[in-house]
C-alpha cells in the first residue's frame, strides 16, 4: 500500500482533492460513492446519510441528491473529466433489525446512488452494499483501489 | 343485411380505450409532478432573492454606520470629549460585531454546504464557551432591554466535555441571538445547560410571540423567515437556525422546538459526547487495519 496522506471522512462530508490520499470512513446504513478518473489518477468520496434533502437545515452533502452531484462537480474542478469517471459504491447496510420497505434507509441510499449514477452516465465498476454489518473503508485516490473491511457486530 | 358483432374487434377496441385512459391518467400524474416541481423552483428562486435583499440590509446598515462614525472621528476638527469618544467607539464596536456575526454565519453555511466543515473535537470547558457567547451578545440584549438569564449545572462546571468548541459556540450564539431578536422589549431570555449520560443538553427559551405549530419545520429551512417584505420587523438573513440545525447534526446531535403562538419558544439541543477515538486518533489506526485477510479490495 502507498504512503499517501490519510484523511478521515466524517458523515455528511465530502473529499475531492487532486493528489494521492487515502480516505477512510465508517459506514452503517450510510452510503459512500467513490469516483475515480483513471487518466487524471484522482478521485473523491462522499458519505451521505439520507437519499434526499427535504429542505430542512442547510443544503449539505448529508443527502445523496446533494452529495453525488457536488462530488462530480468538485472532481471536474479538480481536473477530472466526466466521461472518464468510474464509480464504486459501498454501504447501505440494515444495521437495525426488522426495518423494511420505506423505512429501510440503507436500501433507499443504495437505490439512490445507483439511479443517480445511471442518470449521470457514470458506470459502477465495483460495489459492496447491503447486508447487516457496517463497513470500514479506505479509498486510495491515486490508484482508485478501495479496501473494505466488514465490522463485526458486538 | 345483418352485421354480426365481431367479438375480437370489440375486445380490441375495449383494450385500446383502456390503454388510452391509462395514458391520460399517467399524463395527468406526470403533469401534476411537473407542476409541483415548478412551484418548488419558483419558491426557491423567491427565497434566494429575498435572502439577497436581506443580506444587503444586514451588511449595508452596520457598514455604513461604521464608515460614517469612523470618518467623524478621523476627519473632525475638534477632538470630542472622552464620553462622546467612548460612546462612538461603543457604537462602532456594536456594528462591527454584528457585521462579523453575519459574515461568520455566511462562511459557516458555505463550509457546511460544501461538505468541508470537519468537526474538530477537544475537551471543552463548556462554561467558558457559553459565558463568552452570552457576554458578546450583551449589548444587543441591553439595547432591547432584554434580560438574559443563564443556568449551568454543577456537573457541567466540574468536568470538560469532548466536543467541537467552535461549532458549539456557533450553535449557542445563533440560538441566543435569535431569542433576543424575537423577544419583546423588556422580555427575558433564559438558557440552561446540563449533562445527561453521554450527552450535553442545552435549552434556550424566550417569551416572545412564539411560533405556530404549522411553522415549526419551516424555521429550520434556510433563507426562510416567517415574515418578509415591508412587514418584516426582525433583523436577520434567514440562515441562523438552518446553520444551528446543520451544525447540531454535524456533531451527531438533535434539536427540537417547543412553542405555540403567544407562548414564547424553547429550543432544546442535545449533543452526544464525542468518542475519544474520534478525530485525530482515528487516523493512527492507519493502513495496517486493511492489511488483513478480512479485507477485500474493490
Amino acid at each position: 500500500m502507498t504512503a499517501a496522506e490519510s484523511k478521515y471522512l466524517y458523515p455528511g462530508m465530502l473529499f475531492a482533492e487532486p493528489g494521492d490520499y487515502s480516505v477512510t470512513t465508517v459506514l452503517g446504513s450510510c452510503v459512500s460513492v467513490c469516483l475515480w478518473d483513471p487518466s487524471a489518477r484522482a478521485g473523491g468520496m462522499n458519505h451521505y446519510l439520507l437519499p434526499l434533502w427535504n429542505g430542512d437545515g442547510l443544503r449539505t452533502p448529508k443527502y445523496g441528491n446533494i452529495a453525488i452531484p457536488l462530488l462530480v462537480e468538485k472532481l471536474l474542478q479538480a481536473g477530472c473529466l466526466k466521461a472518464n469517471l468510474k464509480a464504486k459504491v459501498f454501504g447501505g447496510a440494515s444495521v437495525l433489525e426488522s426495518t423494511s420497505g420505506l423505512l429501510n434507509v440503507g436500501e433507499r441510499n443504495i437505490h439512490f446512488a445507483e439511479s443517480a449514477l445511471e442518470e449521470a452516465r457514470i458506470p459502477i465498476i465495483g460495489k459492496d452494499v447491503g447486508g447487516t454489518t457496517g463497513r470500514k473503508l479506505m479509498f486510495v485516490t491515486g490508484t482508485g483501489d478501495v479496501y473494505v473491511r466488514k465490522l463485526n457486530k458486538k | 343485411m345483418q352485421v354480426l358483432p365481431d367479438l375480437e374487434l370489440i375486445e380490441e377496441l375495449r383494450k385500446r380505450l383502456e390503454a388510452k385512459d391509462k395514458a391520460y391518467r399517467d399524463l395527468a400524474a406526470v403533469t401534476a409532478k411537473l407542476e409541483e416541481l415548478n412551484r418548488k423552483l419558483v419558491e426557491s428562486e423567491e427565497l434566494k432573492s429575498s435572502f439577497l435583499s436581506n443580506i444587503r440590509n444586514e451588511i449595508n446598515n452596520p457598514l455604513t454606520s461604521v464608515l460614517a462614525m469612523s470618518e467623524l472621528l478621523a476627519g473632525g476638527e475638534e477632538m470630542p470629549d472622552e464620553k462622546t469618544l467612548k460612546s462612538i467607539a461603543g457604537l462602532i464596536h456594536k456594528d462591527a460585531f454584528s457585521l462579523n456575526f453575519q459574515l461568520r454565519n455566511i462562511f459557516a453555511a458555505a463550509e457546511l454546504e460544501a461538505g468541508e466543515a470537519v468537526p474538530s473535537f477537544t475537551n471543552t470547558d463548556i462554561e467558558s464557551v457559553l459565558r463568552e457567547s452570552v457576554s458578546s451578545l450583551g449589548t444587543r440584549a441591553s439595547d432591547k432591554g432584554v434580560r438574559v438569564g443563564f443556568d449551568i449545572s454543577a456537573e457541567v462546571k466540574d468536568a470538560p466535555f469532548r466536543t467541537d468548541a467552535e461549532k458549539l459556540q456557533r450553535i449557542f450564539l445563533n440560538l441566543l441571538a435569535n431569542a433576543i431578536e424575537y423577544s419583546r422589549e423588556g422580555g427575558e431570555v433564559s438558557a440552561s445547560v446540563w449533562r445527561e449520560p453521554g450527552r450535553l443538553v442545552l435549552t434556550v427559551r424566550d417569551n416572545g410571540a412564539g411560533i405556530d405549530k404549522k411553522d415549526h419545520r419551516a424555521v429550520f429551512e434556510r433563507f426562510k423567515q416567517l415574515e418578509s417584505g415591508a412587514t418584516k420587523q426582525h433583523a436577520g438573513h434567514g440562515l441562523g437556525l438552518s446553520i444551528v440545525k446543520s451544525s447540531v447534526e454535524l456533531l451527531g446531535g438533535a434539536i427540537t422546538l417547543e412553542s405555540s403562538t403567544g407562548k414564547g419558544a424553547m429550543f432544546t439541543v442535545s449533543i452526544p459526547e464525542a468518542d475519544a477515538c474520534m478525530g485525530g486518533d482515528f487516523l493512527s489506526e492507519g493502513t495496517e487495519f486493511f492489511d488483513s485477510p478480512q479485507s477485500e479490495r474493490f
